[in-house]
């Protein structure tokens, strides 16, 4: 193995610079570094002004999603030796702004995961005298869909949202039907009304990069099949069964 | 929700390429296997065109039969083939996403939603093989 | 520079401060309520948070237990009225946060299960697998989606302002634009986490940087107990990840060269099959870290690329307990280790982990400073005393985040908004500062990461897991040095647009004044309590020490100490005792 490896990583300031470009740094070549090991060598020793987003270092805050040689990856989990000799090209995530190098605008994707209402809807307002009950089974149900930590590689790897950014978007989608599968919750609603529109649930084609790139193992594309299918369901009770309500 | 000042910095955004799709493999499959549709649709008329044939009679028949000899119809047919393997083969890939049956609130790993599907797959085409070359 | 106005403000994003805010839009929802943090409110770091949070539910569990295992496990430092307060409000607002859809782990008859965990007697500690942390900080989070809460996101405080003997609000830097905003308000929550970025090897995300404990000591409000600073004894040794408690009470082994459980060794009882409650590897932490170093010492450790480890053993709970209970530990030893616990034994240190230490408030959350509260481990109340026990700390956030908001609303309900000619004027020099302190400034010798990393490396030296005078007053001295290193600090970043070296900078600002006052606390408490242990001064003193170090910055800029007495209700300092002997009965305190 060689000593050193080149990162070419994408610097945009919005003060200086009319485009996206690439600059190039070589730095060691550890056998147990990671993308952003790299990452914080650039800007600790060679270039201060390289700008990410980081902070748990541990693949749980969803801060450092970039796309290495051209995939969605948390660099704090992405091994750098993988990719030597090298060099390796670090962008920001993809259909998303950029604000100043690798740092994207996610006001979009906060947006987005505001309007599927991601809370428990009770329709019955008197709290339980303690827990609601819920079994193991019950919890397994919608389990894996409450893993994401909103790191929006799926946004950045799904088509649909960058041909349409009016799309809901994977991780948003998921998690709403996260709170629909949850037993305790009575809002599937409320949020049938945001979500089967065309840009909900409907503007998936199920093209499945989503789940790829989900360093959680959500499954994003999955929650939103399902979710296709309950609003069916319910759209076929609605005008067969006028009388029921949700 | 947070409040933006007068002027903002311009985020740079990036256009989206038609050609997106020729990016990754996973993109070029999941065109593909949307196109193969149209071979699904292809083979459909050729079958209806068979049936018809072969209603109207052995002269009719024939005729149907020299049609599909003809040099260019079987490269189309091997091209529609080879897309209607790709469809099968994504579509038997798929039937997780459509049913889902979960064991105690687990989802089931997607090969043992997907295997009855390959191997249905498997029966048929060995059953329609053994037919068609059993009878020539 | 950007104005507005609030009538009560959360410095930081987290557990503590999102519970704050839900508090006080229930109590009172015409108050304005806002969230100001320099990461979005999902990447805090509650979020690393794995084990659980402790709360008594069981029949045959009491609240005095769960309060005299806290007092025991603070080593008698933890203000017992405040212990008191929390044992009983924990189990509601674990309650609560059911309700809002928290996915706590169940039992098969559908109630919410718990599992045993260190320095405890009885099973109470709540989980979510082993992303307890996780699940806790995104239900709040979106809990608090439905509320009328105002969110400044990537915004970076960088001066609590005073007027007069009231704080009035905070100068804050808008991370997207480089804009100064002057926010106004009558009530200020620090809820800005710990400072573990102080030590080289910490489990601490690089968010970690005291932020709030260096305002509010520049604001003149004091923090106590800054030299009780916990290590975790099972961190991974390059990256200092955590490797839960919960991977202990679940059954794991700590064995040093030999394959011996050396813990036995330093009276923690004797090894049973089983773990055994408050005895063995499910020992109180800090003895854990410290049998570390003692096992080091004789050279019964490990030598590792990256220092002396021990080993962390889970081979012999199967494959499927591991991938139920503890999923993101084989996750992290495969990744980050290249190691699968099911079938080789992890290596592990003590890594800084958890600060007991930070703003001094009383039992709502208040400082001495009108108008600044405090909640959550950038305060110090003091609950957790000279050690904290595993899981009480996702239990602290949410019942003094709660108190603390709301008594900041009963404050603001009662007081006018700040007025807004003083603020101006404070908020114009404080962006002039930042201008030509940091944005405007040429020239400079000194690294960032350089400084950072001396200061790192001091600080390990001098107040590590053992002290001694020698060793805490060669820190300091290179502390004080280090301080004036900062003033030649290069900036080679000056747009505004996104400034993270802005942001190190000032950071590295916060984390030297606070390194000041873990050293000062430290040198001046001779006795050895809990986490602060004295080489020279070896027993604890209850005589001269049984109380906090309260410590101020005078006016020539360097930190003084003062004491205030342990508040102490129904349980009078005793042994601490772990291992066999008490698992007999509940308070052998002799």
């Amino acid at each position: 193995m060689a000593d050193t490896i080149v990162i070419e990583v994408a610097r945009y300031s919005p003060e200086s610079d009319a485009r996206p470009h690439f600059q190039k740094y070589e730095v060691p070549l550890r056998g147990d570094w990671m993308v952003l090991d790299a990452l914080n060598y650039i800007k600790d020793k060679l270039d201060g002004s390289l700008t990410y987003r980081w902070s748990c270092r541990m693949g749980i805050c969803g801060s450092c999603g970039m796309v290495v040689n051209g995939y969605e990856r948390l660099t704090c989990e992405t091994l750098l030796a993988q990719f030597a000799p090298g060099p390796v090209r670090v962008e920001p995530l993809r259909h998303f702004p950029i604000a100043r190098d690798l740092v994207i605008d996610m006001t979009d994707f906060l947006e987005k995961l505001t309007r599927v209402k991601p809370w428990i809807v009770r329709k019955d307002k008197t709290p339980p005298p303690r827990e609601y009950l819920q079994t193991p089974e019950q919890l397994a149900t919608f389990k894996q869909y409450s893993n994401c930590i909103n790191c929006m590689l799926c946004y950045s790897a799904c088509p649909v949202y960058g041909i349409d950014p009016h799309f809901v978007g994977p991780a948003a989608l998921a998690l709403a039907e996260r709170y629909n599968l949850d037993s305790r919750d009575q809002g599937l609603g409320d949020r049938l009304d945001v979500l089967s529109q065309h840009d909900g649930i409907w503007d998936c084609t199920v093209i499945g990069e989503c789940s790829e790139v989900c360093p959680k193992e959500v499954d994003p594309s999955l929650a939103i099949q399902e979710f296709k299918l309950t609003a069916t369901k319910e759209w076929y009770k609605s005008f067969l069964m006028p009388w029921g309500g949700k | 929700m947070a409040e933006q000042p007068q002027s903002e910095p311009r985020a740079y955004r990036r256009s989206f390429s038609n050609w997106w799709w020729l990016e990754r493999r996973n993109y070029l499959i999941f065109i593909l296997r949307e196109f193969s549709s149209i071979f699904v649709a292809y083979f459909l008329v050729v079958t209806l065109k068979q049936l018809c044939a072969l209603a109207r009679g052995p002269a009719a028949y024939a005729s149907f039969q020299e049609h599909m000899r003809h040099p260019m119809v079987i490269l189309l047919n091997i091209v529609a083939l080879a897309f209607l393997v790709l469809h099968t083969y994504t579509w038997s890939k798929l039937v997780p996403k459509a049913f889902f049956p979960r064991s105690h609130g687990h989802p089931l790993p997607e090969m043992t939603t997907a295997l009855p599907s390959y191997i249905l797959w498997a029966v048929a085409t060995i059953v329609v093989a053994a037919f068609i070359l059993g009878a020539s | 520079m950007e104005t507005s106005s609030h009538d009560i403000l959360l410095v930081g994003g987290g557990g503590a401060a999102l519970r704050a805010a839900i508090a006080v839009s229930e109590i009172n929802p015409k108050l304005s309520v806002a969230v100001v943090s320099k990461v979005y409110p999902m990447r805090s770091h509650t979020v690393s948070a794995e084990g659980g949070a402790a709360g008594v539910i069981g029949e045959d569990d009491t609240l005095d237990e769960h309060a005299y295992d806290t007092i025991s496990g603070g080593d008698w430092l933890s203000d017992q009225d405040c212990v008191e307060i929390f044992v009983n409000e924990i189990p509601k607002e674990l309650l609560r946060l059911e309700n809002w859809g928290c996915p706590w782990s169940r039992r098969d008859d559908g109630k919410v299960a718990v599992r045993p965990f260190g320095g405890m007697k009885k099973m109470r500690t709540w989980f979510a697998a082993d992303k307890t942390g996780f699940h806790m900080l995104h239900t709040l989070f979106q809990t608090s989606l439905r509320y009328p809460l105002t969110r400044y996101d990537e915004t970076f405080v960088t001066k609590l302002m005073v007027e007069g003997d009231r704080v009035c609000g905070v100068v804050a830097i808008e991370l997207k634009t480089g804009k100064v905003r002057v926010i106004t308000a009558k009530a200020v929550i620090i809820c800005t986490g710990g400072c573990g970025r102080v030590f080289p090897y910490t489990t601490n995300a690089n968010i970690c940087t005291g932020d709030g404990m260096a305002l509010a000591y520049r604001a003149s409000a004091p923090l106590k107990d800054m030299e009780m600073v916990q290590y975790h004894p099972t961190g991974l040794p390059f990256t200092g990840i955590l490797i839960t408690e919960a991977s202990r009470a679940e059954g794991g082994l700590l064995v040093n060269k030999d394959g011996y459980r050396y813990l036995q060794d330093y009276d923690l009882g004797k090894p049973q099959k089983e773990p055994v409650f408050r005895s063995m590897e499910l020992g109180p932490r800090d003895r854990l870290s410290q049998a570390f170093v003692k096992e080091m010492e004789k050279g019964r450790t490990i030598k590792g690329p990256y220092g002396d480890v021990v080993h962390l053993d889970l081979r012999h709970l199967g494959e499927e307990k591991i991938n139920a209970k503890l999923p993101m530990v084989r996750e992290l030893c495969v990744k980050y280790e290249n190691i699968d616990p099911v079938h080789q034994m992890i290596p592990v240190r003590p890594v800084q982990h958890y600060m007991m230490g930070g703003v001094h408030t009383d039992t709502s959350g208040a400082t001495p400073l009108k108008g600044l509260y405090a909640a959550g481990e950038a305060a110090c109340v003091s609950l957790n005393g000279a050690n904290r026990l595993g899981s009480n700390s996702l239990s602290e956030i949410l019942v003094f985040g709660a108190r603390a908001g709301r008594a900041a609303a009963e404050y603001a309900s009662q007081v006018a908004m700040p007025s807004a000619n003083p603020v101006l004027a404070l908020g114009s020099d404080e962006e002039r500062r930042i201008e030509t302190e940091y944005l405007r400034k040429t020239g400079g010798s000194e690294k960032i990461s350089t400084l950072r990393e001396a200061m790192q490396h001091t600080m390990e030296a001098g107040a590590g897991i053992y002290r001694t005078r020698a060793s805490l007053a060669e820190a300091a001295g290179k502390i004080a040095e280090m301080q004036e290193r900062y003033k030649a600090i290069s900036m080679e970043d000056h747009s505004l647009a996104f400034n993270t070296q802005l942001v190190a900078a000032l950071e590295l600002g916060f984390l030297l004044d606070v390194a000041e006052t873990i050293l000062q606390c430290a040198l001046q408490r001779e006795e050895s309590r809990g986490a602060h242990q004295r080489t020279d001064f070896p027993d604890r003193d209850d005589k001269k020490f049984l109380a906090h170090s309260l410590v101020s910055r005078s006016t020539d800029g360097r930190p003084v100490v003062s004491y205030l007495p342990v508040t102490i209700t129904r349980w009078p300092p005793g042994k601490r005792v772990y291992g066999e002997q008490s698992t007999d009965g509940g308070h052998d305190s002799h």
